[in-house]
């Protein structure tokens, strides 16, 4: 080998190296497979830490992206397709915090806010527009969340399987770090 | 000129009255004649105190008090419609607030106007939520837009992260707009047809060989909008990675 063939070999190399390296330290976002399966994470005002965490450790088992979907009610004196800032404004900080911790554990997450007249409802219209493989639910706690019947629901409706998780009481509950 | 106004009979509320009440109203009179008069008071009832008057034959003569109570009047509807009011009043108090004396050209200097560039993918529903919070802060409108590459066809994930960004953009009331043909003049036309101040980006996803031949985006986005302040958003679960 000639030493200019040499040299050239070392001055591409070199350049490979440098184009690539920003790259490589670049920090790396978790991100989905193309057709990868999809959790869907349905709560209503706020989301058990203990049923966020199982959920992300389902996800991560099955390589699938976690989609939490905040259920925004809107009250039947406005249109069905009124802009509800005062309800968004308490989602916003729920799925910022739920996107930390799932990103945070390597989980891809694709999180949604959808409304409705009733938490079925806003699940009815979400499911008719996009697919689901597994439902995780966090079961009715102390007249807060979902209701009873909307678990009843859920379970005849789900477009997958469903799960339902009974978030534990506070004290048994262990600390759960959000932030991953 | 002083007058007095039933709520239901505003333009802009008919529907939410119908829906409220069950019953169209057909006599409406126009948002305008509210915004032109030099004050509005609330004459505000308690449901109980007018369903009072009512029954005193204060309203409407005696042989109509009964269906009316049953009908129109009855405390439900009544306590809907005072809540109607009171918002109704509050908005208009708000919107007297801003001062008289600035001509449109101050006003439109003051207004912010904040326009996010979406792409079909999950984390610009963060990034439009996070654009949304911005705006609110600001006081100001918000855009979104997203520009079609010419032909570009679209996955199935891409046209639901689209559809989902499109539905986020209705609950948020934001402005949902599409634009076909290059990122950066698109973004440029569009910023000066809706008077943009700010433009929130994602952060680039960018190599350094698209860099290197093409420029960086945020470069560009500085370039080609003069006085437009371009905010770079970050995902904040990064930040952990900062530890030394």
């Amino acid at each position: 080998m000639k030493a200019i063939e040499l040299i050239l070999i070392v001055v591409v190399a070199g350049l490979v190296v440098l184009l690539a390296w920003p790259r490589l330290r670049r920090p790396r976002r978790p991100a989905a497979a193309p057709g990868a399966r999809r959790i869907l994470v349905p709560f209503v005002g706020n989301l058990d830490p203990t049923v966020l965490a199982a959920a992300i450790r389902i996800a991560r088992a099955e390589d699938a992206v976690l989609v939490p979907a905040y259920l925004v009610i809107v009250p039947l004196r406005f249109p069905e397709e009124s802009p509800l800032t005062a309800e968004v404004q308490v989602a916003m900080p729920m799925l910022e915090a739920v996107e930390h911790a799932a990103l945070g554990a390597g989980v891809p997450v694709d999180a949604r806010i959808e409304k409705g007249r009733s938490p079925t409802h806003a699940l009815q219209r979400l499911w008719a527009v996009e697919h689901f493989d597994r439902v995780v639910v966090p079961a009715p706690t102390d007249g807060a969340g979902f209701s009873p019947k909307d678990i009843t629901w859920i379970l005849a409706h789900a477009p997958g399987e469903t799960l339902i998780l009974r978030p534990r009481p506070a004290e048994e509950a262990p600390p759960v770090r959000l932030a991953g | 000129m002083i007058s007095t106004v039933n709520v239901q009979h505003l333009e802009s509320l008919n529907d939410s009255v119908a829906e409220l009440t069950d019953i169209r109203v057909r006599e409406t009179f126009p948002d305008r004649i509210l915004d032109e008069a030099d004050e509005v008071v609330l004459v505000d009832l308690t449901p109980e105190a007018l369903q009072e008057r009512l029954r005193a034959g204060k309203v409407y003569p005696q042989e109509r008090v009964e269906a009316a109570l049953t009908n129109f009047f009855r405390t439900d509807n009544l306590s809907a419609l005072r809540e109607l009011a009171l918002r109704e009043v509050a908005e208009d108090v708000e919107e007297r607030r801003q001062p008289a004396v600035l001509d449109p050209l101050s006003r439109q200097a003051i207004t912010e106007r904040v326009l996010v560039l979406v792409t079909p993918e999950p984390r610009s529903q963060r990034l439009l939520r996070r654009s949304w919070r911005s705006a609110q802060r600001l006081g100001g409108e918000l855009d979104a837009l997203w520009v079609r590459k010419p032909g570009q066809e679209l996955s199935d994930e891409e046209r639901t992260s689209l559809a989902a960004l499109r539905r986020l953009a209705v609950i948020l009331g934001a402005h949902f707009l599409e634009e076909e043909g290059e990122l950066v003049p698109a973004v440029r036309k569009v910023a000066a047809e809706r008077g943009s101040t700010y433009v929130f980006v994602g952060t680039p996803d960018e190599s350094r060989r698209r860099k290197v031949l093409r420029g960086s985006l945020v470069s560009a986005l500085v370039r080609e909008l003069p006085g437009i302040d371009i905010r770079v958003v970050a995902n904040r679960a990064d930040r952990q990675k900062l530890a030394p």
